[in-house]
């Protein structure tokens, strides 16, 4: 899984390319310094082996013109000058001049220049002047020294050559000037056997800057005029090197030196390709290395930034995961320390975010948060617990939208506080999904951004409607309570009051008057009155306390009515009410505790009775009714005003007539308990204030034939 | 005993309150009659030197009677037995001595004491 790469800022594999290249950078300008300087060395070392060189082959032209003037020096001993016997000497030059091939003459002149002996000319013929030939000749007189001369054009042959001249003396003067002509062949011979490179081009030049000899093309070459940029070197310098062209026109470095005894000079032609190239092979070979240096170097980088990178990228998606709220898997496998130290750290914060996610489903609370604009971002279960709305329902929603919210103060204003405080608490009223309207208390807490605005909301939301509703309740049940003392305070002192009256009367009347039977009268009536009252009481504090057993047993419902009803003929006949009973449909099996069901209809007829004025009726009717027996007792009393119908199975509830009417208040609520602990339901209906009421009695029927010894048993036993 | 006997009215709802009160007071020597609720009190044309009424009933309650017979009989004695007040603990009894009330007990009364007051009320002395 790749994460989502980020729309800002280079990838950590590229900075790592980066650093690379930077640390790469200043070796490389190194490198180059380095490389140019070594280039530089070897041209200068090159330079230098030439130039060495140039000055062996300059010292060996130099032996070899003087080996010639040794040899001239050799033949000027001879007896026969001394004799001026010319003719001896003749024979003599011409044994020399066989042992010498690069000579082709041997001449002898006078100071003057008139020749007296050549070779090349018959003897006793007419002879050259040497002084109108060579310009040089005077020099060469004056000096009196042995020297070699120009390059000229021989007049007999037609050919260049040089001459080597030794002054003879004789008697302390100069006696003859003895010159051999000398092929420039010879020197060209002598390059020959330097071993110059075949490229490479070697040259002798005379004192004017003649070619002598020459390796390239050296027929034609003879005789000319060197290059300008040799000529102009040696203006500048006697020896020395500089790059310049052939006279052909090519590019050379050439090294030279002219030799201080000849005057003649020894240069090469080395062609700059060669010269160059050995610098640029070097510069070359340098390049590649820095490229393979630095190609290795990236890939290196590669490698090693891989190596950082991944774990770094992986730990990127875990988180982006963990965000998104699915499983983060972190390997702690990453090679280098901080980031393994990241991984174990980050591995252990997700399972703390893991356990802490856990923990706020946990809640019963509904947590949630959302942005500024109240938009869900998380919803816990608890949230869907109690609003029904599954999270990704409304995640992106506006949460006061989907829930309806009543806020207790404008928004905008709970907004503010939040913005000034950083929290705010309050109750809210939400809808839930399925439209139940509940009460929350609700605690809210700002998170920032890094300006300071605020930016999500965190609020933890309490269902307190069971609270608020049972704290109603409570006031309510307190009320009724305080009530419910008062009534029995006065309920207990009518029948004390009549009691205490009825003891006077017996204490002073005569026994068996009329008076007497009265007093007993009211006696038993109240006596039996206020025994229900507590039986009543103690009935609905063990149905309130649960602890009421049935003895439950197949009991014919409208038996049990007609003998309940027997018992309050009296006090119906007493207020002017008949009870009438009603049984269309014959009888009515219920598996009952026989004694409760008394105690239910007794009660519905107190209260009937109680409600109905001199003259009224009270109608009892047993019926089945698809799978329930049904008894209804109706009268035609006070009726029940509609607001207070759910009401009257409250205990301690009474109706404004009821307060007048007497009693506690728990004659229906004992019936409602009783009733449902026989899986029944008890109902009120009335028409209204002064038009009488029905309670409705729905037990669950059985199937029963009659069996008269279990029906005498169960009158039998005591109530 | 005196040679006219004195005539009482007792106004309660409860019908064994009633008729033993009577009973009781008949042996002490009154002529009682009763009635269930204050508007048969009012209705009743001969008039009674003492009139025992409770506070709370249906029909006229004991207020209204006793205003009633202010109104009517200013001559005859009041004197009230009630059961005390069954919705809230204001004290009634007190509004009835302001009311003008000559006695007023809390039931259940001594018939005795009753007596006693009844007869000092009306200067009848037994001796």
């Amino acid at each position: 899984m790749m994460a989502a790469r980020p729309k800002v800022g280079m990838s950590l594999r590229a900075h790592l390319l980066m650093l690379t290249l930077a640390l790469l950078a200043p070796v490389m300008i190194f490198a180059v310094a380095v490389g140019y300087a070594l280039v530089e060395q070897e041209r200068e070392t090159f330079r230098r082996g030439a130039e060495e060189r140039t000055l062996a082959m300059s010292t060996a032209v130099d032996t070899a013109l003087a080996s010639s003037i040794a040899t001239l020096q050799a033949l000027a001993t001879s007896p026969a000058l001394d004799r001026n016997d010319l003719a001896t000497f003749r024979d003599r030059a011409a044994r020399v001049l066989a042992m010498q091939p690069q000579w082709f003459s041997i001449h002898l002149a006078l100071p003057s220049g008139q020749q007296v002996m050549n070779l090349q000319l018959p003897e006793g013929g007419a002879l050259p002047d040497n002084a109108a030939l060579d310009s040089q000749w005077q020099s060469v007189v004056q000096r009196g020294a042995p020297s070699i001369n120009d390059l000229i054009v021989g007049p007999a042959t037609q050919e260049w050559h040089f001459t080597a001249r030794l002054p003879v003396r004789r008697d302390g003067s100069i006696r003859y000037i003895l010159s051999a002509a000398v092929k420039p062949d010879w020197i060209r011979a002598l390059l020959d056997r330097q071993n110059v490179p075949a490229d490479w081009v070697a040259v002798v030049l005379d004192k004017n800057g003649r070619i002598v000899a020459r390796t390239f093309e050296p027929e034609q070459s003879v005789g000319k005029i060197a290059s300008r940029s040799l000529r102009d070197a040696l203006a500048r310098s006697p020896s020395g090197w500089f790059r310049g062209t052939t006279i052909e026109g090519d590019a050379v470095y050439t090294p030279y030196r002219r030799s201080a005894e000849t005057g003649w000079t020894f240069a090469m032609g080395i062609p700059a390709s060669v010269v160059d190239a050995a610098a640029w092979r070097a510069g070359a070979a340098l390049a590649l290395g820095l490229l393979a240096a630095a190609l290795i170097a990236i890939a290196l980088a590669r490698a090693i930034g891989n190596r950082i990178a991944r774990p770094i990228v992986a730990l990127a998606s875990a988180a982006t995961a963990m965000r998104n709220g699915q499983p983060a898997q972190i390997t702690e496998s990453a090679t280098v320390a901080e980031i393994r130290m990241l991984e174990t750290t980050l591995r252990s914060s997700v399972q703390d975010l893991g356990e802490r996610a856990r923990l706020l489903d946990l809640a019963q609370d509904a947590i949630v948060v959302s942005d500024a604009s109240k938009r869900v971002l998380y919803w816990n279960r608890g949230a869907e617990a109690i609003y029904g709305w599954r999270r990704e329902e409304v995640t992106g929603k506006i949460l006061y939208e989907v829930l309806r919210t009543e806020f207790p103060e404008p928004l905008s204003r709970i907004m503010d506080e939040l913005r000034l405080a950083d929290q705010w608490s309050g109750e809210l009223a939400q809808f839930t999904r399925d439209g139940r309207r509940i009460v929350v208390a609700s605690r809210w807490a700002a998170e920032r951004d890094r300006q300071g605005e605020l930016a999500r909301i965190l609020e933890i939301n309490s269902d307190v409607s069971e609270r608020k509703r049972a704290e109603v309740a409570l006031k309510e049940a307190d009320r009724a309570k305080d009530q419910f003392l008062a009534t029995l305070g006065h309920e207990l002192r009518n029948p004390l009051a009549a009691l205490v009256n009825a003891v006077h009367v017996l204490k002073r009347a005569e026994p068996g008057r009329a008076t007497a039977a009265d007093a007993i009268g009211v006696l038993e009536r109240q006596t039996k009155h206020m025994t229900r009252l507590v039986g009543d009481l103690l009935d609905l504090s063990r149905l309130t306390m649960g602890k009421l057993v049935l003895h439950r047993e197949a009991t014919e419902l409208m038996a049990v009515v007609a003998e309940t009803a027997r018992t309050w003929k009296a006090r119906a006949d007493t207020k002017q009410i008949s009870i009438v009973l009603q049984a269309p449909g014959g009888a009515a099996w219920i598996h009952a505790d026989r004694d409760r069901i008394e105690q239910v209809l007794s009660n519905l007829l107190d209260n009937a009775l109680k409600f109905s004025d001199a003259g009224g009726q009270v109608t009892v009717e047993v019926r089945i009714e698809g799978t329930d027996a049904v008894l209804r007792v109706s009268d035609r009393g006070a009726g029940i005003p509609a607001e207070a119908l759910e009401q009257v199975f409250t205990h301690f509830v009474q109706g404004d007539e009821g307060r007048s009417r007497g009693g506690l208040g728990i004659g229906l609520a004992v019936v409602k308990q009783l009733v449902e602990l026989h899986g029944g339901t008890v109902s009120a209906a009335s028409d209204g204030v002064g038009r009488g009421a029905t309670f409705t009695v729905r037990l669950p029927a059985i199937a029963r034939t009659v069996e008269p010894a279990r029906r005498t048993e169960a009158f039998g036993s005591p109530p | 005993m005196s040679d006219v006997r004195k005539r009482i009215l007792i106004v309660d709802d409860d019908a064994d309150v009633c008729l033993s009160l009577k009973l009781a007071l008949e042996i002490e020597g009154f002529d009682v009659q009763t009635a269930r609720h204050g508007r048969e009190a009012l209705a009743n044309a001969s008039p009674v030197d003492l009139l025992i009424t409770d506070l709370f009933m249906p029909e006229a309650d004991g207020f209204e009677t006793i205003e009633g017979f202010r109104k009517l009989h200013p001559a005859t004695r009041i004197i009230v037995v009630s059961g005390g007040a069954k919705q809230v603990k204001a004290d009634y009894m007190l509004v009835a001595r302001v009311l003008g009330v000559d006695a007023t007990f809390q039931k259940p009364v001594s018939p005795s004491v009753l007596s006693e007051t009844i007869r000092t009320l009306l200067g009848t002395d037994r001796q």
